[in-house]
């Protein structure tokens, strides 16, 4: 439905975007995910027709909108500040588009009050934008923006303003939004959580770049890159040399230990070094060794954490190996004592 | 004040004395019944200056409708371009903006003097005739600084992705301006344009160099009429407009604080 071709753009002296393409289809969600200065937001502004990129080009239902001024894309965008008019009240607001585009007022009405039972915010035509709380701010940016039924949405860390437990719960309101409306959502965030909890795709940006792009469980199963495991997740590191590729299944040294790494990387060669990516709740310490995969160590702390149990290791090279277990209480380790540094070779994606 | 103690207090009302006793003695001597231009012993309340004035004998009330005019229309002309300018440059960034800023806002630091000597030699060159024309061009000059400035202190306060919102909602480019930028920065535009109309009805230097025969503006009225003693008819006119001005700026205010209070 959307289509991004090899955009690049430059702003005084930095490339921004070096290469971004892109295809949402319709009703998908799809979150572009990276750190600050990474250009999802310039990505989501030259979809919104508000950046002209220097070069690519943007696609929607087949038809090239690159040069289109934003006022004739059938995209509608929620601002990262909402942007709601303030000198207009909520019914006029979400209205807007409506009245430009010469709805009449009876029709302008009727799907003020639709828009504003989807969001649930029924009753607030007349509030004006100083008199809501940023939560029903929000809703409202996102109703103004519905109200067109756009062919795509695009946000903009709309819920980046809001404190933790209003987030989570809008969270839960946006997917359910997205779902009732059936519109494509391209969202932009810096925060994995969000990320993982309402997209069915994630693309990683890195540096104007797509990093690696996949369905939320792809993207921390199997990351491709150490920038891609570091952004979502947190993972232990273990750098280690290819002494085996041939047969489908890779064995790997570290430390002078050998052990199998996972399958499913034909492209691996003998002398490759890469990393192991171990998250920090798939690594198992125990007093002895469990499955193919475990190197010996130290235990050097063990903390307590209500729920779960947070404990850090040493390698016999110095690096240290976070872990996080559920409590259950079957091995009680003590610290300083030796431990195996455990994990399911299958569970542990290869990284470069 | 509440917590002001007395000498707080008294220096107060000193400072405020004295800014504020000229213009008393002024509303005070209006009301005169000395008909002397040149003593200021005050024998009585009399009204004969106001019924004088309005009779217009002296011609001042012609000089100030002269005035009103050449404000008014200096006023529409750099409101227009005080507002464009300020809203094209806050819209795009280009090389040379900050040296173009300045360019701009150098009429409204440059003394008086100078620029009026330079009207006069550029009018003279052009050979354009001297009168309302040269007025309001010289005016409009120094009063677009003060919009530009204005408004752009306005804008700044103002969420740039608004008019953007307004654009991604399919409004054209004016339809934006019109119904989103202009209403946001309105009071900027305002209270700029009300800083420029006291700026040109007030100018004297500058309209003293640029104006012609059977254009007179009351601030050069005023000048010449005190040169032959101070016709207490001034005193009046003075008084009725710093009236108005005290209507104007309590108006204004009023509407401020209802605005403050539909946006916060």
């Amino acid at each position: 439905m959307l289509e991004i071709r090899d955009l690049h753009k430059r702003f005084d002296d930095a490339d921004v975007l070096r290469g971004v393409s892109l295809t949402i289809e319709t009703g998908e969600f799809v979150t572009l995910l990276g750190p600050s200065g990474c250009g999802k937001t310039t990505t989501l502004r030259i979809v919104a027709g508000l950046t002209a990129p220097d070069g690519g080009r943007v696609l929607l239902d087949g038809a090239d909108i690159t040069a289109l001024p934003p006022e004739k894309r059938d995209v509608n965008t929620v601002f990262q500040s909402y942007a709601l008019f303030p000198h207009m009240n909520v019914g006029r607001n979400i209205a807007y588009g409506l009245r430009v585009r010469g709805v009449k007022k009876d029709e302008r009405e009727r799907r003020v009050r639709e828009m504003l039972r989807l969001v649930a915010l029924e009753g607030f035509e007349e509030r004006m934008p100083s008199q809501l709380s940023g939560g029903q701010r929000q809703r409202i940016a996102i109703a103004r923006a519905l109200v067109l039924q756009p062919k795509l949405l695009l946000l903009d860390e709309p819920l980046g303003a809001l404190d933790l437990k209003l987030r989570q719960q809008m969270q839960r309101e946006l997917k359910d939004i997205q779902k009732r409306s059936g519109i494509a959502f391209l969202y932009v965030t810096h925060d994995q959580e969000e990320a993982l909890n309402l997209s069915d795709r994630i693309a990683i940006m890195r540096d104007g770049l797509i990093e690696q792009i996949g369905a939320p469980e792809d993207i921390y199963e199997r990351p491709q890159t150490r920038f891609a495991a570091e952004f979502i997740g947190q993972s232990n590191f273990l750098p280690c040399e290819v002494v085996d590729a041939g047969s489908g299944v890779p064995v790997l040294s570290c430390a002078g230990q050998r052990f199998p790494g996972r399958a499913g990387y034909p492209e691996l060669r003998v002398g490759d070094r890469i990393e192991v990516c171990l998250r920090i709740e798939r690594v198992r310490l125990s007093r002895t060794p469990i499955g193919p995969c475990a190197l010996p160590a130290t235990l050097k702390s063990r903390h307590y954490a209500g729920g779960s149990i947070r404990e850090t290791a040493i390698l016999p090279d110095g690096q240290e190996v976070f872990a996080i277990q559920q409590t259950s209480g079957d091995e009680r380790l003590e610290e300083g004592e030796p431990v195996y540094v455990c994990w399911n070779p299958n569970e542990a994606a290869l990284v470069r | 004040m509440k917590n002001g103690s007395w000498r707080s207090r008294l220096y107060m009302a000193l400072v405020l004395l004295l800014m504020y006793l000229p213009i008393v003695v002024t509303a005070v001597y209006s009301f005169n019944a000395n008909q002397s231009r040149f003593t200021f012993q005050f024998t009585g309340f009399s009204l004969q200056h106001y019924k004088a004035l309005f009779q217009d004998t002296s011609g001042l009330l012609d000089a100030l409708w002269q005035s009103l005019q050449l404000a008014l229309y200096s006023c529409l002309i750099s409101a227009a371009l005080g507002t464009l300018g300020a809203v094209g440059m806050a819209r795009r960034k280009f090389r040379l903006g900050g040296a173009l800023e300045g360019l701009a806002l150098l009429p409204a630091m440059t003394p008086e003097i100078i620029m009026a000597m330079g009207f006069l030699a550029v009018f003279t060159a052009a050979g354009l005739p001297f009168g309302m024309l040269t007025l309001v061009l010289a005016h409009v000059t120094f009063c677009v600084p003060y919009i530009y400035i204005v408004v752009k202190g306005r804008l700044a306060g103002m969420d740039p992705d608004l008019p953007n919102a307004a654009r991604d909602l399919g409004a054209s480019p004016a339809r934006a301006f019109w119904t989103v930028t202009l209403p946001l920065i309105l009071p900027g535009v305002l209270s700029g344009t009300l800083l420029a109309f006291a700026m040109s009805m007030d100018d004297f230097v500058i309209s003293f160099f640029v104006t012609g025969p059977g254009t007179t503006t009351l601030p050069v009225k005023i000048y010449s009429s005190v040169r032959m003693g101070v016709s207490l008819q001034v005193n009046a006119l003075s008084t009725l407009m710093l009236a108005t001005v005290f209507l104007l700026t309590a108006a204004l205010r009023l509407l401020r604080r209802r605005r403050a209070a539909q946006t916060t």
